[in-house]
């Protein structure tokens, strides 16, 4: 997948994850009584979080030398350039309203980020269960 | 022995079977054609050309537009370049990488990587890695879904 094609996968997939995390608060916060009103530009600016959010993907680009250090490097300025867009963008478009719905945003972020890398890594596993038990029954005898 | 051909559309769905009363000789060897292709190619060393069974290839890799085959303990270079060897080599021949092409059946085992990637230990001990856009070619050449 080329790197235009894998930012506009991503932005679109971010985008909907974000619109996803709003509406299952807003679900939790309609039923503990408090209900939330979106302004007319927040739909937009999830939008245009998303396609930022997406940007940082080329650190993560495939390199043809794998360096294990080099790679935790790169994904922790993922990590951290994803955070300074939501938390910037949040600031900019006015998402928080107080400190608390702040610290509140960046707790799940940073939760959402670990959880996405670790389910990923998790269906790496169940491939790598399944690769393995066909090779047992083709591999060579040496 | 009756032979009956079928056409498929995919070379992944691709399949022979074989009744037999057992693996004779002669079904062993049709077994190996059909499992590794025509037998092999012509590599290179010092100089001198030899002839590499495809059963012996480990992986074959390209550096600087130049082939290298591996072997269990061997080095040898190729005038093909990848693409033109991965039209010859068998159905356990699989790009794991820009650059390289494994032997399926030499792999020991795979292991998941952060990231998506998988590092393949082979049965010599050598480890190579298959780059994460390649998993899906592999699964798929293994009949995983």
């Amino acid at each position: 997948m080329n790197i235009t094609k894998k930012i506009f996968v991503q932005s679109m997939a971010i985008s909907t994850a974000i619109l996803f995390l709003n509406g299952i608060n807003a679900v939790i916060q309609h039923f503990a009584g408090n209900d939330i009103t979106l302004q007319w530009y927040h739909p937009i600016t999830i939008v245009l979080t998303g396609v930022l959010c997406a940007l940082p993907t080329v650190l993560l680009r495939e390199e043809d030398q794998w360096d294990r250090k080099a790679f935790w490097i790169r994904v922790s300025i993922h990590c951290l350039s994803l955070y300074v867009i939501v938390a910037g963008a949040g600031w900019l478009f006015g998402w928080y309203t107080d400190l608390n719905s702040f610290i509140s945003v960046s707790i799940i972020f940073f939760i959402v980020y670990a959880f996405v890398w670790l389910s990923s890594h998790w269906l790496d596993k169940q491939d790598e269960k399944k690769i393995n038990h066909v090779l047992d029954a083709i591999r060579d005898e040496e | 022995m009756r032979v009956r051909f079928e056409q498929v559309d995919a070379k992944e769905k691709e399949q022979a079977l074989i009744r037999a009363v057992g693996k004779t000789a002669d079904i062993l060897s049709a077994m190996d054609l059909l499992e590794n292709g025509s037998g092999g190619i012509k590599v290179i060393r010092d100089r001198n050309t030899y002839f590499c069974k495809l059963t012996q290839i480990y992986y074959i890799e390209s550096v600087d537009k130049r082939t290298y085959i591996y072997t269990k303990g061997d080095c040898y270079e190729s005038r093909d370049r990848l693409y033109e060897l991965e039209e010859k080599l068998g159905m356990y021949y699989v790009r794991i990488s820009k650059s390289m092409i494994v032997n399926l059946r030499k792999i020991r085992n795979v292991s998941a990587e952060p990231g998506g990637r998988m590092v393949a230990v082979l049965l010599n001990g050598e480890r190579v890695i298959i780059s994460r856009s390649y998993v899906k070619d592999i699964k798929r050449r293994l009949g995983i879904q």
